[in-house]
């Protein structure tokens, strides 16, 4: 087993730099161009003494290049700056909302695996009848509706109109129900309609037949052999679509008031507090950058095949 | 029927539904404890350093002042004062007021208050010195040449100049009592005074410690903020044992939330949903129009509005009833002139103030030489409430005298006033019922309008008066220069009135609460009530 050279290494870590630096300066060019921070932590009527103040006391007097490169300059030193709107640091703040972030996407996946996969399976087993049809039509429903109108809708029916569920807002478990629906909806349908497709093909397998041949009642038979078998094309689509859970938490956290990540980005990017949006940018694409970082190793690791391609390739001049 | 047996579709059907399947609502805490829903958080607790509406409204709980505001109760014309922290006042010259402090005063953090609390609060280092602590103190307190224990129950303020509204100063922005024991907690020697403040600053902003009828006891940001009875308040007990402000930034979110009981009060609901509200019988709203002003800035710097008839022809051409009318029920109203009537002796009920007369405005176009070109008329979509509609509302009331108006949207007011800036929308507080703490603020000398933009430059005499209405002592005389320095504005027109927008509450309805015309809520026993019987 051979593993990668160091060179190469190198230079997958210089590409994870150049990505993390990218994100953060556009960051930092796009809130710049849009928006006056201290007209927003000031307010737009304040004294030119307190919004003198704040300038001096934020560096916002100074040129935007320096601005840029203090900026740069903290961020390599893993400081992510003061929030604006409340003069907390921002990296606490954002550390402090992932956790809630992260319950509702777990709260979602589980909700979305479990509702999808079991749909998508009954729909399958019972192929052309009544139910199949009714599920696939729900699917197709759960798959278009934008979820900041489902949100509206859930809270319609089930804070107003029956009153069995909290609007907005955490703290219960009671309060999680109704953004996970939301989130989830759409990752659910998908799931289902991925579930039926992949479970009609398993159960025309020939292992299949042959345990029904072999007299294996048929909830074994789809616990053992057809439910793991139909599941492996699902948890491929589910890779890709984890993606939707981390933008679709923008839109549900602000709609049903849920204090995370999204909801704080959102408030961030209208007040312009840079240091936060930076701090949620640079951290998510430090993650992003991270894990890939990581399977590339782990596949030149367990593969040789890739190191060894990458090393020919640099050796060529590519 | 089909290959798998009912039962394992039961089954399935089963596990379905015990996933959706949902706890049921926490039970209902006995203690009456309440939560309210805002659009935004305060940013912080401390009343020296943010006046925003989204602080003022959580802070003014926390804390009190001296002398307080009757809003309630409020005269046609003038403001009502009674005692707060303060049970009388007294003024021995012009220059100088002397409080006596109540007595049996408990602070948040069981310490007694003081006189030394007030000479702390109001000290030159802290709030109105040239470097003080809190830039924004000067704002009020610049003029202030000492504040002065006499003995435990007494302080004396002592102005450079006469200042007749020193004791509604007292009542507003800036002057809630902070208490200074847990402040001076931080003084080191040898360290400067700004740096240990700003260390218990950062240590105390979501933490403070005041007298108010609750104290803050919890944050989290986009989250909420908990206010709890404070249990020693000498005003008496309040009505709930906590209060929690909770962020909602969606208003259809704030209002399923009252219908639903989740939240007993929600604030900042627009005009348009009050037809959603009426369709519940559980709850019930209140409006007030606020201390505040939407106006039109016109740039006297800019080549085509540089001639004053045509910013009066813009000002004559807009028909104010109609805007309230189409965009308020017609609930706000327009002031007459840059003034309240609760400015009392210096108000003049027979201003006409910003007027509608479309056939004036054809002549002043006339007049002007307007060449037909297109005036930008830049807004913040969403940053005033029924902005975007008043705009193209306005646009197509100039349009029928004869003026060309384009609605530019931009993000910030730094954009509003970039190159290029004609005309654009923008609001006036009056922070004080008296022009020191209204048009000065906003349009005097010292204003960002004329010093830092430049888009207003009065005649000497404006910025005369401006400066002089501080310090003069005769009231009639201090009521003749103001409507003069009014008569100058109008005529000037570097701006023209559109209306005082109205904010409204939704809350449930066993709550009796009263709306002020500041942004301050007032959740203290004699303005919050829940009735029995619910």
């Amino acid at each position: 087993m051979r593993f990668m050279t160091l060179s190469v290494v190198l230079i997958k870590l210089v590409r994870a730099f150049i990505t993390i630096w990218i994100v953060a300066s556009f960051a930092f060019v796009i809130l710049s161009l849009t928006g006056d921070p201290v007209e927003i932590l000031a307010g737009d009527d304040a004294p030119l003494e307190v919004q003198r103040y704040y300038e001096q006391k934020y560096g916002f007097d100074k040129p935007v290049w320096e601005q840029y490169l203090n900026y740069l300059g903290s961020l390599a030193r893993g400081d992510f700056g003061i929030s604006l709107s409340d003069e907390t640091p921002a990296l606490d703040l954002v550390l402090e909302a992932i956790p809630a972030t992260l319950q509702l996407g777990f709260a979602a996946l589980v909700f979305a695996l479990v509702v999808g996969g079991i749909l998508g399976t009954l729909a399958a087993l019972h192929r052309n009848s009544w139910l199949d049809r009714a599920i696939m039509s729900v699917a197709v429903f759960g798959y278009s509706i934008p979820n900041f109108f489902f949100g509206i809708v859930l809270i319609l029916v089930f804070a107003m109109v029956y009153r069995l569920l909290p609007s907005s807002g955490s703290g219960t478990w009671a309060h999680l129900v109704l953004p996970t629906v939301t989130l989830g909806t759409h990752l659910a349908a998908t799931i289902a309609r991925f579930m039926r497709s992949s479970v009609l093909e398993v159960l025309n397998q020939p292992y299949v037949r042959a345990a029904k041949a072999k007299g294996v009642p048929e909830l074994q038979r789809l616990a053992r052999h057809i439910l793991p078998n139909a599941a492996i094309p699902v948890v491929t689509i589910l890779g890709f679509r984890l993606g939707d859970i981390v933008a679709g938490s923008i839109i549900v956290e602000t709609v049903f008031a849920w204090p995370g990540m999204g909801r704080m980005l959102v408030g961030a990017v209208t007040s312009r507090d840079l240091a936060v949006v930076q701090a949620i940018l640079v951290l998510t694409a430090f993650t992003m950058v991270l894990a890939n970082l990581l399977v590339d190793f782990l596949y030149g690791f367990l593969d040789p095949r890739v190191a060894e391609a990458s090393d020919t390739r640099r050796r060529a001049g590519r | 029927m089909s290959p798998i047996s009912k039962s394992l579709t039961f089954g399935l059907l089963a596990a379905l539904a015990s996933t959706t399947a949902v706890a049921s609502a926490q039970a209902q805490s006995t203690a009456p404890e309440i939560a309210v829903a805002v659009n935004k958080l305060a940013r912080n607790l401390d009343p020296g350093r943010q006046t925003g509406n989204v602080d003022v409204r959580v802070y003014f709980s926390i804390y009190d002042t001296l002398i307080k505001r009757d809003f309630r109760n409020a005269p046609e014309v003038g403001v009502k004062l009674e005692p707060g922290l303060a049970t009388s006042w007294s003024r021995p010259d012009a220059r100088t007021l002397e409080v006596t402090l109540r007595e049996g005063v408990v602070c948040h953090d069981g310490s007694p208050f003081n006189a030394d609390d007030v000479v702390f609060t109001f000290s030159e280092e802290r709030l109105w010195g040239g470097q003080s602590f809190y830039p924004r103190g000067r704002n009020y307190f610049s003029h202030l040449e000492s504040v002065e224990k006499v003995d435990d129950r007494t302080v004396r303020f002592v102005t450079k100049a006469p200042d007749l509204i020193l004791e509604e100063r007292l009542t507003s922005y800036t002057s809630f009592i902070v208490c200074d024991e847990p402040w001076m907690a931080f003084q080191k020697d040898g360290v400067p005074f700004a740096e240990w403040m700003e260390a218990a600053f950062d240590e105390m902003k979501w933490a403070p410690v005041g007298t108010g009828p609750f104290k803050a006891t919890g944050y989290r940001k986009n989250d909420f903020i908990r206010l709890e009875a404070h249990e020693g308040y000498w005003g008496g007990k309040p009505a709930v044992s906590a209060i929690e402000f909770k962020e909602v930034p969606e208003v259809s979110a704030r209002i399923a939330g009252v219908v639903s009981g989740e939240y007993k009060m929600a604030v900042d609901i627009p005009p348009d949903q009050m037809e959603v509200v009426a369709g519940y019988d559980n709850v019930k709203s209140t409006s007030v129009s606020l201390d505040n002003t939407h106006v039109l800035v016109f740039n006297q710097t800019d080549p085509v509005l540089a001639d004053k008839n045509l910013r009066q022809a813009m000002s004559y051409a807009i028909d104010r009833d109609a805007l309230r009318k189409a965009l308020w029920n017609d609930e706000n109203y327009t002031p007459n002139g840059h003034q309240l009537a609760s400015f009392g002796a210096m108000y003049s009920a027979e201003r006409a103030g910003y007027t509608y007369d479309p056939d004036k405005a054809r002549e002043l176009v006339k007049a002007s030489g307007y060449d037909g070109s297109t005036i930008s008329f830049r807004l913040i979509d969403g940053y005033y409430l029924n902005g975007r509609d008043a705009a193209q509302i306005i646009q197509e009331m100039w349009r029928q005298v004869g003026i060309n108006a384009e609605l530019n949207f931009v993000e910030s007011f730094k954009q509003v006033r970039s190159e290029g800036a004609q005309v654009y929308a923008w609001s006036n507080t009056y922070r004080l019922p008296d022009p020191t703490g209204a048009i000065n603020v906003n349009w005097g000398p010292n204003a960002g309008i004329q010093k830092k933009y430049g888009f207003f430059t009065p005649p000497s005499e404006f910025n005369d008066i401006a400066s002089s209405l501080v310090s003069i002592e005769d009231q009639g005389e201090r009521k003749a220069k103001f409507q003069r320095m009014l008569d100058i504005f109008e005529d000037e027109m570097p701006m023209t009135m559109l209306y005082n927008p109205l904010v409204t509450f939704i809350m449930a309805n066993d709550v009796e609460w009263t709306p002020y015309s500041l942004y301050f809520m007032d959740f203290g026993p004699d303005n919050f009530k829940l009735s029995l019987g619910q």
